[in-house]
């Protein structure tokens, strides 16, 4: 039996001011966006082997493309297990009928309940909202008008390829806009949908109009980075349903059947340097709350005792899953993580943030992986005892493993276990440990540096990532700094403490060939998993204050139906006639039936998790207007003289001793999706690049008043890329200010980009060395 | 027996074969490197990753006991033969495929190296060729005599088990039922169409159709809610006649209906079809004017001889007029002739209807005409995998959207068996060569349905409107389809579709929970549970009454015998029925076909030996007299308190693996032995007591 799937299962769009110009999502992680037409069909390489990727972010005009969250259907079934992308004209079955594949009927439901939602102070509500807690705009008595609700659009393939979610409401839908006359920009549109040529779905965001209803003297003004009443902005949020659409020969008629369940689209804004990942990824997160709440993969985490036959456990089984969940879950001590696949991207990453802000380029370049070799990969990921393997391959009586059955079975350590060194069996154990150790750990979070390790190596040094956390802001529930998953955790300590497989040693990868320096898989992905990890991989996965695309509340189980796919309330994400009354009504050709409205109430004030999400639930936690948060989340002065505390107040009792001691450590928030500082391209010379490094947002300043400046000048930054003529840019490690990545296209500097025939090739890295 | 050598080793033959997958590959298996190179001894112990590569010798349990459960082999156990195979971890989350950097391996030469391993990877063998011959290799049988117990009888077919309190009925398949049960089915039907002589009569067949043609929900999520209650308000009316009914379900996708192209199948149950009896085709003949020439009388009583079954009077016609050759009769409502057959059929059969044209549409398929498809398993399958009520059952009342098992097959299962007839009109006669003429099928027929049938005016199931010629059966539309009784069988099996559905989907209910089912005071949540209503679904079961009036010591069933048609269950459970506190614990084992099985009799690779279960004793009673007495089957009116605590239980024991295989093996009947087994491990003969024993077949 077949199964039909949507994926990915949660796509990404972006914001762009231009019209008519857009290109689809990447779907692997630190890839370019896809080049297509205005259809949304991609525009394939020469060889027809892969997609052109994007060398444009603007349009002719100046303005910046939107980003398309391109969605596909899978079919999964006992040839393909892993699913394959259903095409036009293919099989297929469901509800029991057969026939051949002729329209993919698609329907999206965006909306923005920003204005209508509680206020975003930090990581309240992370759990439910007291009674009491404060809404916005908390004086506006008609609060449905607060909901932008352009209602819900249908396309299918064949036609009627196009629909907008503007204030019209096509004809058919009474929608909700806020007034005109918003300043400094109205908001009639949150974006539209369409096919392309194969049937896929691109959804396209809103214009990144943002503005305020108030008027008066000294309006528009904002006063926060999160909550500013009166406001909207063009974000939104909302389900993605499809049904097939086939012609049965059995008994010569059309028929329909729905895929299994939606998928959500997710409307972010640009994303300026498509080409660095986060410290953290939307990927990461998600993949380890699955492993911890959905036994996702119950060889890596599971019950103790289990892994030698790992459980399968239902996600839609609550009762299994609840006594999975009460039993005793550990990690899989014997789990080896692979080094170039699992670790080395993970250590990589942050050296890249010195393209990014001066602060790394100050600090002497702690990431350095070449000159200092603390980041060295050829030397962190040499397995124990390889010299020794090399000079002698010969078995292997190894007893360790028999004894090694110690007290600490299956609890949930994390310290390391520090073998006796033998320095010529593992040369670059200390540095892998200390690395580690530098690591800050669960329950770490709000400590700048341990300072009661005495006698260890990282007594007193900063522990990492040194990145801003959900809350270095107010006193309530404060998370000062950012710390990796327990699952990132969980493989590097396997990796310090020596278990790990180096890929390059085993020969599974060429190392003339395989690129260290841009870890990330090239090719497109094959499976609806692998693309729904490879759209998410490109999204902010943390700190949540409230983040960049969504804040925590993706790290509650509670709203999903299984991994990768949003809990829905379908009474809004369905078709409004179900398809077995579309068989009913049985029409010569395809069409969409629109007819009933099953629309008791308007969309909800409030959430209801059993039942599942709505539109505009997920977006409508972060700030309004977004670029208010945009542009303040460079650096936080993160006050560090107590770990509990965030704010502290000498004056109230003139405590002279405590103004004194008073401690702060400006931290970065996420650079790589709001950079400080970048190189910047000024010319060529001799077909070089010539570039200059200074600040990326020059004249919008790190104040209210420049939170207003960035809601009218967000699109004339610049994009950050990767150099395209480096040509060996692969194989060598990057030890300082050089112009490996630097911005383009800077309002008033587009004609800079000369096209350049190599930029394809080094984008999507040779394999030759 | 002939040895043939050849010159190496399987061990070498097995380096040949990994060398030659490894292509080259400079893989290092953490270190150990080609591990498979340096000998057997090395190779046994070898280690990768700190996994075993060849699984230890039989691992011992903690009492000695070889762990040979059964389908252990020492070779699939092993990590090499795991990884060759790329399953987990070898599937590449852990580690990739073996061999590392090479090309996997065919599945024969995996066998062959698992093969060796199972073998106990033999140093110094040679690969060879044997050739057993042939062995008579007959075991001792060493019988232990058992004290003679006499084999119990099953129930016969059609007088029920009594139902205890609170235990569920079934109701079961149409056509695994017998001849019997459905005799008494049929006696309460025709009790039922009796009371139409008095119209105001609210039990009558026909008042309880109108309940359907006034009130039915259909199209939307009411549609199973109110169906499942119309279903139990009919079963009692029945039951007020004989208590022990229930209604039978039509599983519409079983072989015999060969979905496919189901109009060469049986198109409608047989019981369904119209047939005469002798005492029926004897009474006809001589009503008949002319009278039937003695050969025609003769070919009218071997119909009933034969009981030749006819799935609607189009074709019983046909046949009188072309085979049997009388052909005083013709289409038209008012022929005398005709108006006898028809009663005669009625007179052989309560669930024959005239007015009833099964998969008949002017000469062309369902499919053709309709556009309709007559339902498969498989698609049964694609319903019960829909994953939401609006799809799977319809949607809520601001969405009145059909769900699929509403729309087809249900609506499909009303216009196969309503069909169209084909002397509709001006045909005057069933000479074949004037084969109605095709009534071309409006292409709307199949959403227009209710409008093809005309109820206004009509008197139902009186003889003029059996004697009457409609364009459509009645079952085509719902105002008239539950005048037909084919009608409770198909929604019985809508109905057990929801039950199994809702069993995948214990939360998926409709969305207006408190919406009254008119004309009753259900509402929707009411019918969610179908126990509440006392029955459950089984494709056949069949009851040993055993009795309480002692002890018994191993239960010995006749032999039951299981039909083609009950073949192809789900599962199969016997079940021991009401069973009292027991003073000791014990096992009770079963065996099928395996008489003389006893406390000695092997378990572990017996195909016999189909489970188990244990129940724990109640111990000796610390009470006074009357503390641990069985409690009255019912309690006393006003007695609220909790179920007594020495209430007798009812035990399952899940036997399908074993019945599945033994009835692969041809046979077609199933033998129960049941043994009471002590905390001695030696029988135990004097504890046990029970009502009954069952065996159940389940869709």
């Amino acid at each position: 039996m077949s199964i039909y799937k949507i994926h990915p299962g949660m796509g990404i769009a972006r914001l762009g001011n231009s019209e008519t110009e857009f290109y689809i999502a990447p779907e692997i992680p630190a890839g370019l966006p896809q080049a297509c037409d205005s259809a949304g069909n991609p525009i394939l390489s020469d060889d027809l082997t892969g997609p052109v990727l994007v060398k444009n972010f603007k349009d002719k005009n100046g303005r910046v493309k939107r980003q398309a969250a391109r969605f596909q259907v899978f079919v999964y079934d006992d040839d393909t297990p892993a699913g394959r992308p259903l095409k036009l004209g293919d099989p297929v079955e469901g509800g029991g009928n057969r026939g051949k594949l002729i329209d993919i009927q698609w329907r999206v439901y965006l909306a923005n309940k920003k204005a209508s939602w509680y206020e975003f102070n930090e990581r309240s509500g992370e759990h439910g909202y007291a009674a009491d807690y404060p809404r916005r705009n908390a004086s506006v008595q008609n609060r449905d008008r607060l909901i932008i609700d352009p209602g819900p659009r249908s396309v299918n393939s064949t036609n009627l390829r196009r629909a907008s979610f503007d204030r019209s409401g096509n004809g058919v839908y009474a929608t909700t806009f806020p007034p005109q006359g918003l300043q400094p920009h109205d908001i009639d549109t949150l974006g539209e949908i369409l096919t392309d040529d194969s049937g896929r779905l691109l959804v396209l965001g809103g214009l990144g109009h943002s503005g305020s209803e108030q008027s008066g003297p000294g309006e528009p003004h904002i006063s926060h980075y999160a909550n500013n009443d009166g406001w909207y902005d063009d974000v939104s949020d909302g389900p993605v349903m499809a049904r097939l659409v086939m012609y049965s020969d059995q008994v010569g008629a059309i028929r329909y059947i729905d895929v299994e369940y939606p998928a959500w689209v997710v409307v972010g804004y640009p994303r300026f340097v498509p080409q660095i990942l986060d410290m953290i990824t939307m990927d990461d997160v998600l993949y380890d709350l699955y492993l911890r709440e959905f036994a996702y993969d119950t060889s890596l985490y599971g019950q103790l005792g289990s892994f030698d036959c790992p459980e399968t456990i239902s996600i839609h089984d609550q009762t299994a899953l609840s006594q999975w969940q009460a039993s005793r879950l550990t990690w899989n001590k014997d789990y080896k993580p692979w080094f170039y696949r699992d670790i080395w991207p993970i250590l990589f990453r942050p050296n890249e943030f010195l393209y990014l802000s001066d602060i790394l380029a100050q600090s002497n370049f702690p990431h350095d992986q070449e000159q200092r070799g603390t980041f060295d990969p050829y030397k962190i990921g040499q397995t124990p005892g390889y010299t020794r393997k090399q000079m002698a391959k010969k078995v292997i009586i190894d007893d360790s493993t028999a004894i090694c059955r110690d007290a600490c079975l299956g609890e949930a350590y994390i310290a390391t276990q520090h073998k006796p060194e033998d320095k010529e069996d593992d040369p670059y154990g200390t540095m892998r440990r200390f690395l580690f150790d530098l690591l800050r750990r669960s329950g770490e979070d709000n400590e700048f540096k341990l300072e009661d390790k005495v006698g260890s190596r990282v007594h007193n040094l900063p522990l990492m990532p040194l990145l801003c956390g959900d809350n270095p802001l107010t006193n309530e529930v404060v998370t000062k700094f950012l710390r990796l998953t327990d699952y990132q955790l969980f493989i590097l300590k396997q990796w310090a403490e020596g278990n790990f497989i180096n890929e390059m040693e085993e020969g599974w990868i060429d190392p003339k060939t395989y690129p260290v320096f841009f870890p990330y898989p090239t090719t497109p992905p094959k499976t609806g998993r692998e693309l729904d990890r490879g759209v998410l991989s490109n999204a902010l996965g943390g700190a949540f204050c409230p983040g960049a695309e969504l804040n925590w509340i993706i790290r509650n189980p509670s709203i999903y139906w299984e991994p990768y796919r949003i809990k829905v309330d379908r009474s809004w994400s369905d078709f409004l006639q179900s398809a077995a009354q579309a068989n009913q009504n049985r029409q010569p050709t395809s069409v969409i039936e629109e007819l009933n409205f099953n629309i008791e109430n308007p969309l909800s004030q409030d959430n209801d998790f059993a039942v599942g999400l709505q539109p505009g639930d997920l977006t409508k936690y972060m700030a309004v207007p977004w670029q208010a948060d945009f542009n303040e989340c460079t650096t936080n002065p993160n006050n560090i003289t107590y770990a509990d505390w965030n704010n502290l107040y000498p004056g109230s009792e003139n405590d002279q001793r405590l103004k004194r001691e008073e401690k702060v450590w400006n931290t970065l928030w996420w650079p790589a999706h709001r950079p400080l500082q970048s190189n910047e391209l000024i010319g060529f010379s001799n077909g070089e690049p010539v570039t200059t490094w200074t600040t990326w947002s020059r004249g919008i300043q790190q104040t209210h008043a420049g939170d207003l400046k960035m809601v009218s000048e967000w699109w004339k930054l610049g994009f950050i890329i990767r150099n395209p003529y480096l040509t060996d840019s692969d194989t060598t490690p990057s030890t300082g200010p050089d112009n490996r990545y630097y911005s383009i296209e800077r309002w008033g500097s587009e004609h800079l980009v000369a096209p350049n025939p190599q930029i394809s090739s080094i984008i999507n890295p040779s394999k030759e060395p | 027996m002939s040895i043939q050598q050849s010159r190496i080793t399987r061990y070498q033959r097995i380096r040949e074969i990994l060398n030659e997958a490894a292509q080259g590959s400079h893989a290092d298996y953490g270190g150990i490197g080609q591990f498979w190179d340096y000998g057997v001894q090395q190779l046994k112990e070898a280690s990768l990753y700190g996994i075993r590569l060849i699984a230890p010798e039989a691992a011992k349990t903690c009492c000695g006991h070889v762990a040979d459960q059964a389908g252990y082999s020492r070779g699939a156990a092993s990590a090499l033969i795991r990884g060759l195979k790329g399953e987990s971890p070898f599937d590449g989350t852990q580690f990739p495929r073996l061999p590392w950097g090479g090309k996997a391996v065919s599945v024969e030469d995996i066998e062959y190296i698992s093969d060796w391993i199972d073998d106990g990877c033999p140093d110094d063998d040679h690969v060879q060729t044997i050739e057993l011959g042939v062995q008579q290799s007959e075991a001792q049988m060493t019988r232990v005599s058992v004290q003679e117990i006499a084999e119990l009888d099953l129930a016969v077919k059609g007088t029920r088990i009594p139902s205890r309190p609170g235990e569920l009925r079934q109701r079961s398949n149409l056509d695994c039922m017998s001849e019997t049960e459905l005799k008494r089915l049929g006696d309460a039907f025709r009790h039922l169409y009796s009371l139409n002589h008095w119209p105001e009569d609210a039990r009558s067949y026909n008042n309880q159709a109108l309940i359907h043609q006034n009130h039915c929900q259909h199209g939307w999520e009411r549609f199973l809610a109110w169906h499942r209650a119309y279903l139990y308000e009919f079963e009692q009316d029945l039951q007020d006649f004989d208590p022990d009914i229930m209604l039978p379900y039509w599983d519409w996708v079983m072989p015999q209906y060969r979905p496919e192209c189901a109009q060469k199948g049986w198109i409608i149950p047989k019981f369904f079809q119209a047939f005469l009896t002798m005492e029926q085709a004897q009474k006809l003949v001589g009503e008949l004017n002319p009278r039937p020439s003695a050969e025609q009388e003769n070919a009218f009583l071997e119909l009933a001889r034969q009981r030749q079954r006819f799935t609607s009077q189009s074709l019983f016609f046909r046949y009188v007029y072309n085979d049997i050759g009388y052909q005083h009769v013709t289409p038209q409502p008012d022929d005398a002739n005709r108006q006898r057959m028809i009663d005669a059929l009625l007179a052989s059969n309560p669930f024959w209807y005239p007015l009833r044209f099964p998969a008949e549409y002017g000469g062309k398929t369902i499919n053709e005409a309709i556009h309709y498809h007559y339902p498969s398993a498989e698609d049964i399958r694609q319903i019960l995998s829909l994953n939401n009520f609006r799809d799977f059952g319809g949607g809520s009342i601001y969405d009145a959207s059909f769900g699929f098992l509403d729309q087809n097959p249900h609506n499909t299962m009303h216009i196969w068996t309503g069909g169209m007839n084909p002397y509709y009109g001006d045909n005057t006669t069933y000479q074949d060569a004037c084969m109605a003429a095709c009534h071309t099928a409006p292409n709307t027929l199949g959403e227009r349905r209710n409008a093809m049938v005309r109820a206004g005016g009509r008197r139902f199931h009186s003889r003029s409107d059996m004697y009457s010629q409609p364009q459509f059966g009645d079952m085509f539309s719902n105002l008239t389809a539950s005048y037909d009784p084919v009608f409770w069988p198909i929604h019985v099996n809508v109905d057990r579709l929801w039950w199994e559905w809702q069993r995948l989907n214990p939360s998926a209910t409709p969305v207006e929970l408190d919406a009254i089912l008119s004309p009753w005071n259900y509402t929707v949540r009411d019918t969610l549970d179908a126990a509440r209503f006392g029955y459950e679904y089984v494709r056949s079961s069949h009851f040993i009454p055993v009795g309480l009036d002692g002890p018994v010591g191993r239960i010995i069933s006749k032999p039951i015998p299981v039909s083609e048609l009950i073949q192809g269950f789900r599962k199969a459970e016997i079940r021991l029925h009401w069973v009292p506190q027991l003073s000791r614990s014990c096992f009770i084992r079963a065996f099928i076909n395996q008489a003389g099985a006893d406390a000695k009799t092997p378990l572990q690779n017996n195909p016999h030996f189909a489970g188990y279960i244990s129940i724990f004793g109640h111990g000796a009673c610390y009470g006074g007299p009357g503390h641990c007495a069985t409690p009255a089957p019912r309690t006393r009116d006003y007695d609220h308190r909790t179920r007594n605590h020495n209430t007798p239980r009812n035990h399952r024991i899940d036997v399908t693996d074993c019945a599945r295989k033994l009835l692969a093996t041809g046979c077609d009947q199933l033998q129960i032995t049941l043994v009471v087994i002590g905390a001695d491990y030696e029988e135990d003969i004097d504890l046990l007591k029970l009502e009954g024993v069952s065996l159940n077949f389940l869709d």
